[in-house]
């Protein structure tokens, strides 16, 4: 059970052990962050509920049709543009109120809940609390904290971790890195297979692990009108900006705070030169200031180079 | 596999089974006993404190085949339909996806109907704070005034959302948070019929979690029976919510005594491959960093919350407190309040806890100064007073001798630099205008002897006017740092002629008994 889901050996034995005795809640929350296997988990226990051997082997057709998202008994909505508004709520409820096409289970997937807008979070709370029989809500976020009272009382809260990063090495490796590559990504990933996946497959975030890692190496080195380059490029995109934001933290936290790192160089070496503890923790202070300014729409390039200069001197 | 989660099962068929709102529920079955019952009422608390439960049963105690009655039978034909959300005299409706005016509208078409199988038609309108202001207001009229036997129950988490239109047609009734002993009392009721055994602290652990709601107590219970191989166990609950238990707590605060750093990331490191939830480790601390706090100021203080966390007597929480300053404990709160603010906005409680680590052991750790000599400080102030004096002697002889010393200074230079002074400020700048044509004869003591040329009457006037003169002087005191006082047009050696004694004599004659 479970087996495509890398890790969170908790979570799987909570969900198996409701599932052997016969003692789902109708309900859940998988509640951790990006990249670590929510979504995944969501839709094998769709597959383990719906599957015809009922191990969720992912052989049979309905497993292939559910892993495929062409099963019409499972459905998985998530944010349309930056929030999950009520009409896809009101469509999900109606969906899970019809009987069954298969005669299994109907499962409703909402990803990134706390995207829901306040409407959309209240117009589920009937359905989350009374849903019809046979029929099972799972519900994704990265911060359980933004979302309603009224939703956490109604679901079981499972929570998922981040990664070791024995996992994400290994799992690297399978996908056919080498040893030094995977070890060098894994450093960049912050503990969330997802983004590890998203580096190694994607064009854009691969460009952008190269300049997160030239900047984290030889930021001092760089002349001055090629950390102004780097700041334009990365600052013309707020999501890439904040991404690149994301992968400098974890780097920090990678080499000074993970004491069993592979990677881990003498303490608080970063940038090109050596930080005293106070001084990385008020840089990842000052890099979560950034995000939220960056989020509520400030500008992005100013951001980023005053964030280079400020590392540089 | 349908089975109904603990929540739905045991929701309360009897009003006797709502816990820890006995304040609502007496008053509802008065009024019903005696017959006053309102057409409208609004239901108001946090998530799972009673509200919808309470709105059908209501519904059942109006509609029993033996009611109205305080006391429904939970057996007849209207109970069950109710029970079972078939009824077709009570409607509960979803006020959060029926939120429009056109819905409204609808249900105020349907109202003029009377009820087919009960006596009381029951509108139910759970999360009625998310209907839209048009909808609110097109409801006014029939909630004022409703056809006869018509009831209205709005059930909200957010009241103060509700317009004022809306509160004062309705009876409002506020729920409780429930109690942790109530809420305790229900789960060892509802896992004896569950036929599930369930330890004591395991149930307590649960209580505390929920804050206030059944629901969520009862929520938590259902995932732990799952969890469980058979009894459900204290451990199980802990493994589960990712408690912290007391062992890693003490660890904690050891380090943060030693002020090792290493040790403490090694800490937070090894809580999260346990899968502990990080945000309770951190509200935890605070917990215990407050209680620390409590016990040092009041050895008597009744058991505190942080010391149930550590599991700790009075004397072992003492002996810790003792180790940690009081500075550095009101700093280990602060940091952890604003790690756990910071955690909550951005759903990355790793990063600011080990943030907050860093901060706190970078503290140094301070010698005690509990004791301060008394001895010591009376010393103190006694040379501090000497020097006092000794400043003060000082500075009269500086007076003094600055006196002396500028008894027969460079006239030209010490007028011009005046001149200079006063040039240089806004406000003296007429005093400036006037003086720059007078010519300095003599500097004797206080006294600074200067003439006009014929030419410049207006200006000997003006400095010679006693209001003009006092203020030139006031001046020059200020610019000099010493007294100054202007003699105009006076000849100096008139007051000190050498020969000033002779000529006296001369005039008035007798002796001179003393020359100087």
């Amino acid at each position: 059970m479970f087996a495509r889901v890398i890790g969170q050996a908790r979570a799987k034995k909570i969900l198996q052990r409701a599932v052997e005795k016969e003692h789902l809640s109708h309900a859940y929350l998988f509640a951790g962050p990006h990249g670590t296997g929510k979504t995944t988990m969501a839709k094998e226990l769709a597959m383990v509920l719906n599957c015809e051997t009922g191990e969720g082997c992912g052989e049979c057709s309905s497993c292939r049709r559910i892993g495929e998202g062409i099963y019409p008994d499972v459905k998985v909505i998530g944010p349309e543009g930056p929030s999950i508004k009520i009409d896809q709520i009101r469509l999900m409820c109606s969906f899970l109120a019809m009987s069954s096409y298969e005669g299994h289970y109907k499962v409703a997937i909402i990803r990134q809940a706390e995207k829901m807008r306040d409407e959309a979070a209240n117009s589920l709370l009937k359905t989350l609390e009374e849903p019809p029989a046979d029929s099972l809500v799972i519900l994704t976020a990265e911060n359980q904290y933004a979302l309603l009272p009224t939703i956490l009382s109604r679901v079981q809260k499972v929570d998922f971790q981040k990664l070791a990063q024995e996992e994400i090495i290994s799992y690297l490796i399978n996908r056919g890195l080498s040893k030094e590559e995977a070890v060098g990504l894994e450093e960049y990933s912050g503990g969330s297979l997802g983004k590890a996946i998203e580096i190694k497959d994607s064009e854009s975030m691969r460009e952008l692990y190269g300049d997160a890692s030239k900047v984290v190496n030889n930021l001092q080195q760089l002349l001055p009108h090629e950390v102004i380059d780097i700041g334009a490029k990365i600052g013309k995109d707020r999501l890439q900006t904040i991404r690149f934001l994301d992968i400098l933290t974890d780097v920090i936290r990678a080499r000074s705070f993970k004491l069993n790192s592979n990677t881990k160089q003498d303490f608080g070496r970063v940038f090109g030169k050596e930080y005293a503890e106070t001084q990385i923790a008020a840089i990842l202070d000052y890099l979560e200031e950034l995000k939220l300014y960056i989020e509520g729409y400030g500008n992005a390039q100013l951001a980023l180079e005053g964030l280079f200069i400020r590392l540089r001197r | 596999m349908a089975r109904l989660s603990l929540y739905r099962k045991w929701r309360p068929q009897e009003f006797d089974d709502v816990g820890g709102q006995e304040h609502i529920i007496k008053t509802l079955q008065n009024a019903i006993s005696t017959g006053r019952i309102a057409h409208a009422y609004l239901f108001a608390g946090p998530r799972g404190t009673g509200k919808t439960t309470t709105a059908r049963l209501l519904a059942k105690a109006l509609n029993c085949v033996e009611g109205p009655t305080p006391n429904p039978c939970d057996r007849c034909e209207n109970c069950i339909a109710i029970k079972e959300g078939r009824s077709l005299d009570v409607f509960e409706i979803d006020g959060a996806s029926n939120r429009g005016i056109d819905e409204i509208r609808e249900l105020r078409e349907t109202v003029r109907f009377k009820a087919t199988q009960g006596r009381y038609k029951v509108y139910i309108i759970d999360e009625v704070h998310m209907l839209t202001t048009e909808a609110f207001n097109a409801l006014l009229k029939t909630l004022e005034e409703p056809p006869e036997s018509v009831l209205f129950i709005f059930a909200t988490t957010e009241p103060q959302k509700i317009p004022a239109t809306i509160l004062s047609r309705c009876q409002r009734f506020t729920f409780r948070r429930i109690p942790s002993d109530i809420i305790v009392n229900r789960l060892t009721e509802v896992s004896e019929k569950e036929g599930v055994e369930v330890e004591a602290g395991a149930l307590r652990l649960i209580a505390e979690t929920a804050q206030g709601g059944m629901r969520d107590a009862l929520s938590l219970l259902d995932q732990a029976i799952a969890f469980s191989e058979a009894t459900v166990t204290t451990k199980i609950v802990e493994e589960m919510l990712g408690l912290t238990d007391a062992s890693v707590l003490r660890k904690l605060f050891a380090v943060l005594a030693k002020r090792e750093l290493a040790e403490g990331l090694a800490l937070i490191q090894s809580a999260i491959n346990e899968g502990k939830d990080l945000m309770y480790f951190m509200e935890s601390a605070l917990q215990v960093a407050r209680t620390l706090l409590i016990v040092k100021a009041d050895k008597e203080a009744p058991l505190q919350s942080g010391e149930i966390l550590l599991s700790m007597e009075r004397d072992e929480s003492l002996s810790l407190a003792n180790s940690l300053e009081n500075r550095f404990l009101v700093r280990t709160i602060e940091v952890l309040a604003e790690a756990i603010q910071k955690g909550k906005q951005t759903a990355d409680p790793e990063l600011f806890f080990e943030i907050a680590l860093v901060k706190l052991v970078e503290e140094k750790v301070v010698e005690s100064t509990t004791t301060i000599d008394n001895v010591a400080l009376e010393d103190l102030n006694k040379k501090l007073n000497e020097q006092k004096k000794k400043l003060q002697e000082m500075e009269m002889q500086l007076k003094e001798g600055a006196l002396q010393a500028t008894e027969n200074p460079d006239i030209a230079t010490f007028w011009q630099e005046i001149l200079l002074q006063l040039k240089s400020k806004k406000e003296t700048l007429e005093f400036w205008a006037f003086l720059n044509v007078a010519e300095p004869i003599a500097l004797q003591g206080q006294d600074l002897y200067i003439t006009f040329p014929e030419a410049y009457e207006f200006h000997r006037a003006n400095v010679e006017n006693e209001k003009n003169k006092r203020l030139i002087e006031s001046q020059l005191e200020m610019l000099t740092g010493r007294t100054i006082r202007l003699r105009i047009d006076e000849n100096p050696d008139d007051r000190k002629d050498p020969n000033f004694l002779a000529k006296t004599q001369e005039v008035f004659g007798g002796t001179i008994i003393k020359p100087e």
